[in-house]
């Protein structure tokens, strides 16, 4: 993970780990600024984050792991944060704590320091324990861990200082941590026994050999997998099995949930010794009891989100309309710009129309996925995101999902790319993979302008109702489908909600911006790259053999829409134009405008009426549903790729979108006719 | 009812209770346990609508939590 190019460069290798919702990002965002990098961990699809800080003119490497309750090999993210501490040894962990709840993150601190780790505690949001009457004798709980403990506010840049010259100090000293926590006699009995086995196995020499007793204690697997083959790791495990039994028969529990138990208890003894709080406030309703008390009523709580999600909408179009129009007005101008200087035909037309006219679709498309990941960060950083998700609970357990699977569909109503990269929250994967099976459904928002142009052009003031349908029906299909999946490739999975619900935050300006910034560039430069292809590529079909008319019946791309045409036959569009865009709608669905564009010979403008004249709203109607429902654009394969890491179910994804698309297409338009709207 | 083991499904919003035992399989007690709903833990219950999922506090955390997964938890009402 890092080369030894990299540990040479960096002088010291900072990791940071806490559980989620402690602040750990924005405690990233601070140390590192704009100097970070976002990645993947290799083989996962967890992200991985690294960034630098100069610190007194050395160069520190600033490690985010994934945040994590535990060390346990039992999600990706807390396998990767393992590993990686196992294997890569940083020379300090920062372990951020939330103040507010400290008995449950020095969970994961008590794992640390078992795995050796040298950790300094950067007990974050201290204000906000302040604020709830908790107070934390820090010296004590920095005397009973043995290691530093410095109080910060990650939003507001307080005790970042400190901290890092705590960190710098800590990693360079060269003691080992001798925390232990004491199991009980039976228990290290049983540890003992283990230990000297281990001991014994030289290819186990660089881990710690008390975390390495312990978890295999604990029947994890991932451990077990990286003891050596040979006759000392089956001596080893023997005696684990014996332990384990010993243990249980003794005891009457088993040996991992003594194990959990004896830490939490150790963790909830700290708290004890360390945390005072006015009783009296304990009792207490807190404020963000008194929101949620209205946001996640009964009654209220559904209209409540529906107003929020309006708005989100509301907000990323009304501002980003007007910036579409711009920029589409800017290249407007610059192609024309450039017709007139290039005077060579060819080139003339490689640029304006290929060149040009592929940037254009590509930067249209920033404004409404930057607001839209604005509104959505600002949900998030507030809080009312895993509200939502609780409020969904109830909906999404028809399709047997829970709650959170529906942040993924929400997001899909933007882009599917991102969307199907949000299932990452989900940890059970079966529910994974339905989410991202039934996501390319949820109607993004590339589709528009593929709706705006034919009801536009051939429903005039009911245009508002037919787009609305379309999306509802995406709505609905996805329902369907989810249900189906469960109950057929699925069968008997029960998926369960369990879910922090951080307290209401005001959300820092700074951290939605970056927060929006990752995920609307890692957008721009996945998908974008992609549509600009795709332009280029249009252009070159639509201008071979050589010699032929631009976009012409002739030209390669009107030979392809030719031979799939029959196809699409039954649901009312057979013709050329019609399935040449639909083939270029796979590279990305609004690149269907500008194809038709280009194969009915019109720009943009007088799209619309020509359209009007070649089509029905009945068949207008079902190549629309045909596009809601066929195949998700390249940029959502390619992420359904990376996040499934099965071509099998890619393949599946497009395959049952392929058919349910031209089956649903073919049903409106026959069924339309029968019914005489034809 | 005050001796009574229930499932913390049932109980109502504002009592708090102690966590005398966890019920199902493997993993759902460990990602229960990772969360800290462990054997002796107070919960206070700060929502429950008999249907969908509740709310329970454990010290200053909030945790919404499954209608399934809240029937696994058996748990005595304290004072």
């Amino acid at each position: 993970m890092v080369t030894a190019e990299e540990k040479e460069a960096a002088k010291m290798i900072i990791a940071l780990a806490g559980n989620p919702n402690s602040g750990k990002t924005t405690l990233f965002n601070s140390l590192t600024g704009s100097r970070q990098h976002v990645g993947n961990w290799p083989g996962v699809t967890v992200e991985k984050k690294e960034g630098q800080m100069i610190y007194q003119g050395e160069t520190l490497k600033i490690i985010d792991l994934p945040g994590t309750y535990s060390l346990g090999a039992y999600s990706e993210d807390e396998l990767v944060a393992r590993n990686f501490l196992l294997e890569e040894k940083p020379d300090v962990v920062i372990d951020v704590v939330d103040a507010t709840n400290l008995e449950r993150n020095l969970y994961l601190t008590v794992q640390l320091l078992e795995m050796g780790a040298n950790v300094v505690i950067a007990l974050n949001m201290i204000d906000e324990a302040e604020g709830k009457k908790i107070k934390i004798d820090i010296e004590k709980l920095s005397n009973i861990l043995g290691i530093p403990v410095i109080p910060t506010i990650a939003t507001r840049n307080k005790g970042i200082d400190e901290l890092i010259e705590k960190a710098v100090k800590t990693g360079n000293s060269k003691q080992k941590n001798q925390f232990k926590i004491d199991y009980g006699e039976d228990m290290e009995e049983q540890l003992q026994k283990l230990i000297k086995l281990i001991a014994e196995i030289p290819e186990l020499e660089k881990y710690p050999q008390r975390w390495l007793a312990l978890a295999l204690m604990e029947g994890d697997e991932r451990v077990e997998e990286i003891l050596p083959k040979g006759v000392k790791t089956e001596k080893l495990l023997t005696q684990r099995n014996e332990s384990v039994k010993q243990l249980e028969n003794k005891i009457g529990e088993d040996a991992e949930t003594i194990i959990i138990e004896r830490r939490y208890g150790f963790a909830g003894g700290i708290a004890k010794e360390t945390v005072t709080r006015r009783h009296d406030v304990e009792d207490r309703l807190s404020m963000s009891d008194k929101i949620d008390n209205i946001v996640t009523n009964r009654y209220l709580g559904i209209p409540i989100f529906l107003i929020v999600m309006w708005a989100v909408f509301q907000f990323t179009f009304t501002i980003g309309d007007p910036l579409i129009g711009y920029i589409e007005l800017f290249f407007e101008w610059l192609g024309a710009l450039m017709g007139e200087v290039i005077t060579n035909e060819t080139l003339n037309s490689l640029i304006v129309d290929g060149i040009i006219g592929g940037l254009g679709s590509v930067i249209v498309f920033i404004p409404p996925i930057f607001l839209l990941f604005f509104a959505i960060s600002l949900l998030e950083d507030s809080g009312y995101m895993a509200r939502a998700a609780y409020i969904m609970d109830r909906f999404m357990h028809t399709l047997g999902l829970h709650g959170k699977s529906f942040i993924p569909m929400l997001i899909g109503f933007g882009c599917n790319v991102p969307a199907i990269m949000a299932t990452r929250t989900l940890d059970n994967k079966k529910d994974r993979l339905i989410t991202i099976l039934i996501n390319p459904l949820m109607s993004c928002s590339a589709r528009l302008p593929v709706y705006v142009l034919f009801a536009g052009a051939l429903f005039g003031a009911n245009q508002g109702l037919v787009i609305f349908s379309l999306y509802l029906l995406g709505i609905v299909l996805a329902i369907v489908m989810g249900v189906i999946f469960k109950k057929t490739l699925f069968k008997g999975e029960t998926s369960y909600l369990i879910m922090e619900l951080p307290p209401y935050r005001m959300p820092t300006v700074k951290s939605t911006l970056i927060h929006m910034w990752e995920r609307g560039s890692s957008f721009v430069k996945k998908a974008g790259t992609i549509i600009f292809a795709a332009v280029i590529l249009i252009w070159v079909l639509a201008n071979l053999p050589v010699g032929v008319e631009y976009a012409s019946e002739e030209s390669l791309i009107g030979k392809l829409g030719n031979l799939i045409a029959p196809i699409f036959a039954p649901a009312g569009f057979g013709n050329w134009q019609a399935a040449s865009a639909l083939v270029f709608g796979l590279l990305a669905k609004e690149v269907i405008v500008g194809t038709l564009a280009v194969v009915y010979g019109a720009g943009e403008a007088e799209l619309g009426s020509i359209i009007s004249s070649y089509w029905t709203p009945l068949s207008a109607y079902a190549f629309m549903v045909m596009t809601l429902i066929y195949v998700p654009c390249v940029a959502t394969i390619g992420a359904i790729k990376r996040e499934t890491n099965s071509w099998g179910w890619t393949g599946f994804a497009v395959g049952y979108t392929l058919v349910l698309g031209w089956v649903m297409a073919v049903l409106v338009f026959q069924v339309g006719s029968l019914l005489g709207l034809g | 009812m005050k001796d009574n083991i229930m499932p913390l499904g049932l109980v109502p919003a504002g009592k708090k209770v102690i966590v005398e035992d966890l019920m199902g399989g493997h993993t759902f007690r460990r990602k229960i346990n990772e969360i800290g709903i462990t054997h002796g833990k107070i919960i206070k219950v700060i929502k429950n609508d008999s249907e969908g999922a509740m709310i329970i506090a454990l010290g200053e955390g909030r945790i919404a939590l499954g209608r399934g997964m809240s029937h696994k938890i058996l748990v005595k009402e304290v004072s």
